[in-house]
């Protein structure tokens, strides 16, 4: 007994530790920064953010900010303790959230069945941990697991004060988060499932009889009556917010957003809408594949003994991952515990034949811990390997170009890549606000497709430009890199001078402001300081220092200054670096050195399509169509949906017609 | 005895299923897409004389995105977070909108809940069809029905009894011709084998005529629809003539029918919701083992229904409320259909 108890207990401490490790990262999304300043609007203007009061083009918009409570709240710990609380605050709140889980499938299945459930779940978090940002979703995890937990007591005791406290709960979410729909989408699930189970009596199941019995039915009755009241109280509380009806609207609004489809807006451009299925995703989302292969896995083994209302939350929460890649952490919060209930159910069954033998019972003792231990051991080594958790992470926020603005007197515009927006207004509000920023709720498709379409074409900025005079632009170099065209045009600008960069971001100012410097992309001086600085910054990690070194080149060869992104790239010794050097050798004309750098490239990685396609346009461009084509085949047997290989065979093809007509 | 259902195993293999094919799809989808570009090179190989020159003719420029998404990232290396990154039966809903095409083949899953007053029906319908010329003129297909029937208080026994009924109803295969030059008409000529157990019992007596997966006959039916194409959405006018299968060994008569339907559709980015009417006549009365049932000989819908679509999938729901002569609601009908146009 004792035994077990400590086995208990060892099993919640690696869950708990584990899950609050896979969070231990610094803060990577620009959304947390417009909630950091929303909080912190509220408690200096004593009231409730009801127009947009930080961004130029949704400036004076009614915001429906469903998320008040959660800014007050993320405001507050940033006052005690800073991203370094935030951090320690999400990791707390995903650990209790995996606890809770944790107890929900020690009471439906068992203690083994928890020792196995932690291993899945930590792995499934090691998987993910990319989507555990620092925003509301986190208030979502803990309450999802406090409806599954409370729903499946319901489910199993039939007891009505498992369900009081969820109208509570939803009140607390729906002032939380969009996701607040949830709520009631889980208790209707489990309202539904009983309803079919109660349909799915022995008589409709063909029972010799056809009867069903009086008391079965009964407590069936009772248990629908109390679902469908917690349901109608969810659903009031979801209307009580400050917006009322549109805060009810909300969640719909932005489902529609996921829809996947090219004249979705919003689905086609932001990346966290991209379906994980869709070839661009499959590096990233890897173990998507694996964990429908354990649902599959899990399902098969239920059999009969599935539970419907976990199928049809299983059903809806992969409809949701599979059009969104960021609801894919939703799909492994709540469809692990249940595949591991319904696992377990089956596998009982399956290993019944050979229970007794001693492989059997050693492995079922001891595979879920050391699965849990080797998870722990990756769990903390990766968390060991990331950068300081006081600041942001690496090359995502404009930190040193919203500090040269708030050293700067004035006030004024800036247009800046909307994940730039958040930290601008964090930085800069009320003096400077950003055009654009991750708050797409604010904006038509239409609007945001204006934004993207200056973005992509960056000859149409100046007429933008000229419709609303910004004072500023502030873009990423490489996070994303979809800025470059538009970096290039600006430094090409008579209008526009570079007045800062360290590679990750860039700051244009007006050529006609005497006040900042021009930074000389040419000059090894300028460039010598930069590096010198990233240095500085990232002493003791390679990978970081590296990475920020391409980065550098990688706005060196856009402003075609080719000899000094040799010169940035010259320690770096990562197949990205070489990569990027060959494509350096390439775009300034010497096409032998790319062939050279290319084809050693390919003695490391034979199918390393970037340096295929390379190779491809080396040959076209010495006049080997032949070969071109060889590298080319080799490149899209590798990788099909490549979009570099596509568009140098579309433009071969083209070619060719032009040469028949 | 009626089959048995277990729906438990049904929605634990389906699901499991669905998963499967999701699983599948990437790869399946890679493969083909290999092969497409293999044939695209091919062609050029063919004629290499026709890529001379110096290559500045190419206007493919390199990316400088050179970093690699691996399973093993820290957090400043990842994607994600907000931002724009870089990269028919009788009686039944008729699919109204764009649907899917250009795929491989098509395949359309309808799930229909027909309500009557002492129970329900449950059919899943799963077509799978292809155009077999690339002018779409001619498609072929198949419709593979599931169903499952639950009736309550069966035969008013006391204490009372439910009943159900479940399996596979008759398959049916189908030619379509399509007409004009954008293929705007199209005539269905469908015949529906008799794979559904038509003699299924209940303490050694026949379930009623209704309650059966099917006839025990071979069915047949004729479909013409034409499609005006507007640019606000479509209208789709059609008639519809079926052979039910006649009498069969128990003495059990289906009679044929006859239909008039019109639909249209209002396009509205990717949703298109419509409305329809459709009348349905019958020659005569349906029998149950010789005695004629007492069903409506005329019967006139209303359906609504709203489709979403993409490129590849598209989702339809729908309903059907038809009315006989005297204004009676008869079981009236919902359904979810589910159309993919893979590879």
């Amino acid at each position: 007994m004792a035994w077990r108890s400590a086995r208990s207990h060892a099993t919640a401490a690696a869950l708990f530790t584990g899950a609050f490790s896979s969070g231990l990262a610094p803060a990577t999304d620009g959304d947390l920064w417009w909630h950091l300043a929303a909080g912190r609007e509220i408690l200096r203007t004593r009231s409730l953010v009801s127009v947009d009061p930080f961004s130029v083009s949704a400036g004076g918009r009614p915001w429906v900010d469903v998320h008040w409570l959660f800014q007050l709240a993320a405001y507050a710990v940033f006052c005690v303790g800073g991203l370094t609380a935030l951090v320690v605050a999400k990791c707390l709140l995903v650990a209790i959230g995996a606890l809770l889980l944790l107890g929900a499938v020690n009471r439906e299945a068992g203690p083994r069945a928890a020792q196995s459930f932690a291993a899945v779940f930590l792995g499934a978090l090691f998987a993910a941990r990319s989507l555990l940002l620092l925003r509301p979703v986190l208030v979502t995890l803990v309450l999802l697991a406090l409806f599954f937990v409370q729903l499946e007591r319901h489910r199993r005791e039939r007891r009505w004060s498992a369900l009081l406290a969820l109208p509570l709960l939803q009140l607390v979410w729906a002032n939380c988060q969009g996701l607040f729909a949830l709520g009631p989408a889980l208790v209707g699930a489990y309202l539904f499932g009983s309803w079919a189970a109660r349909s799915d009596t022995p008589s409709l199941t063909g029972s010799p009889n056809g009867r069903a019995t009086d008391a079965h039915s009964h407590s069936h009755r009772n248990e629908g009556a109390a679902l469908a009241l917690t349901l109608f109280l969810c659903a009031l509380a979801c209307c009580a917010t400050p917006y009322g009806l549109r805060a009810v609207l909300l969640p719909f609004e932005l489902f529609g957003r996921l829809l996947p489809g090219h004249e979705n807006v919003y689905a086609a451009n932001v990346v966290e809408n991209a379906p994980p299925l869709a070839p661009a995703m499959a590096g990233p989302f890897w173990h998507l594949k694996w964990f429908f292969g354990f649902l599959i896995a899990s399902f098969a083994l239920a059999g009969r003994r599935l539970i419907l209302t976990h199928a049809i939350l299983v059903a809806a929460l992969v409809l949701l991952a599979i059009l969104g890649n960021r609801n894919v952490l939703l799909l492994y919060w709540i469809a692990t515990p249940i595949a591991v209930m319904n696992a377990w159910r089956g596998a009982r069954r399956l290993v019944a034949p050979v229970r007794g033998r001693r492989v059997t019972r050693t492995l079922a003792r001891w595979a879920p811990g050391a699965a849990c231990v080797g998870l722990l051991v990756l769990l903390f080594g990766t968390a060991w390997n990331e950068p300081a958790l006081a600041s942001p992470a690496p090359f995502r926020a404009p930190s040193e170009s919203a500090r040269i603005l708030r050293d700067r007197p004035g006030t004024g515009t800036i247009f800046a890549a909307d994940e730039y927006g958040g930290y601008l207004i964090w930085s800069l509000y009320p003096r400077y606000r950003p055009y654009m920023d991750t708050r797409l709720v604010l904006r038509t498709a239409a609007e945001f497709a204006e934004y993207l379409d200056v973005t992509d074409h960056p000859d149409r900025f100046d007429a933008f430009q000229k419709a609303h005079s910004f004072d500023y632009v502030i873009l990423p170099v490489t996070y994303p890199d979809r800025y470059l065209g538009l970096i290039a045009h600006l430094d090409a600008s008579p209008q526009w001078k570079l007045v800062f960069t360290d590679g990750a971001e860039t700051l244009f100012a007006k050529r006609d402001d005497a006040g900042l410097d021009r930074f000389d992309v040419g000059s090894r001086a300028d460039i010598d300081r930069v590096l010198g600085a990233l240095e500085g910054q990232f002493r003791g990690s390679t990978r970081l220092r590296d990475a920020a070194r391409v980065g550098l080149a990688t706005l060196e060869i856009t402003l075609r200054q080719f000899s000094e992104a040799e010169r940035v790239l010259a320690p770096v010794s990562s197949p990205e670096g070489r990569a990027l050097r060959a494509r350096s050798r390439f775009a300034a004309g010497d096409l032998l050195g790319a062939r050279g750098l290319g084809e050693r490239a390919l003695k490391d990685d034979p199918s390393d399509v970037q340096s295929l396609n390379l190779l491809a346009l080396v040959s076209l461009r010495l006049g080997e169509p032949a070969s071109a084509l060889t590298y080319l085949r080799r490149s899209l047997a590798a990788d099909p949906f490549d979009v570099e290989a596509e568009r140098i065979l579309s433009s071969l093809e083209e070619h060719a017609d032009a040469y028949s007509e | 005895m009626p089959g048995r259902f277990d729906l438990r195993r049904c929605v634990s293999w389906g699901l499991a299923g669905i998963l499967v094919g999701l699983l599948g799809y990437p790869p399946i989808e890679a493969n083909l897409a290999a092969r497409r570009a293999a044939a695209r090179l091919a062609t050029l190989e063919s004629n290499p004389d026709r890529l001379t020159g110096d290559g500045e003719w190419t206007n493919a420029s390199l990316s400088l995105r050179v970093q690699h998404l691996g399973p093993l990232l820290a957090s400043w290396e990842t994607i994600g977070g907000c931002g724009a990154g870089g990269t028919g039966g009788s009686v039944g809903v008729k699919w109204i909108g764009h649907n899917t095409t250009g795929g491989l083949f098509h395949s359309q899953l309808m799930l229909d809940y027909l309500s009557y007053n002492n129970g329900y029906n449950l059919i899943a319908l799963a077509q799978i069809d292809r155009d077999i010329d690339q002018k779409q003129k001619w498609n072929v297909g198949v419709v593979v029905p599931v169903l499952f029937k639950y009736y309550s208080n069966y035969l008013q026994l006391r204490p009372p009894v439910s009943i159900s009924n479940s399996g596979l109803g008759d398959i049916n295969a189908y030619l379509t011709r399509r007409l004009g030059p954008i293929n705007a008409t199209a005539i269905t000529a469908s015949v529906g084998f008799p794979t559904g157990t038509h003699d299924a019992q209940y303490k050694l007596e026949y379930l009623t005529q209704d309650k059966q997966l099917g006839l025990g006959k071979f069915t047949g039916s004729l479909m013409i629809d034409h499609t005006l194409d507007e640019s606000w959405g479509l209208i789709v006018l059609g008639a519809l003539g079926a052979y039910r299968g006649g009498t069969n060994e128990l003495g059990s008569y289906r009679a044929p029918t006859g239909s008039l339907y019109a639909y249209a559709g209002y396009f509205l980015g990717p949703f298109v919701p419509a409305l329809g009417v459709t009348a349905t006549g019958f020659t005569d009365k349906d029998q149950d083992r010789g005695i004629p049932q007492d069903l409506p000989l005329f019967l006139m819908a209303g359906n609504a229904s709203i489709e979403w679509s993409t490129d590849w999938v598209a989702v339809l729901l729908g309903a059907s409320f038809p009315f006989s002569t005297d204004l009676q609601l008869q079981p009236w009908l919902v359904a979810l259909g589910v159309s993919v146009s893979p590879f």
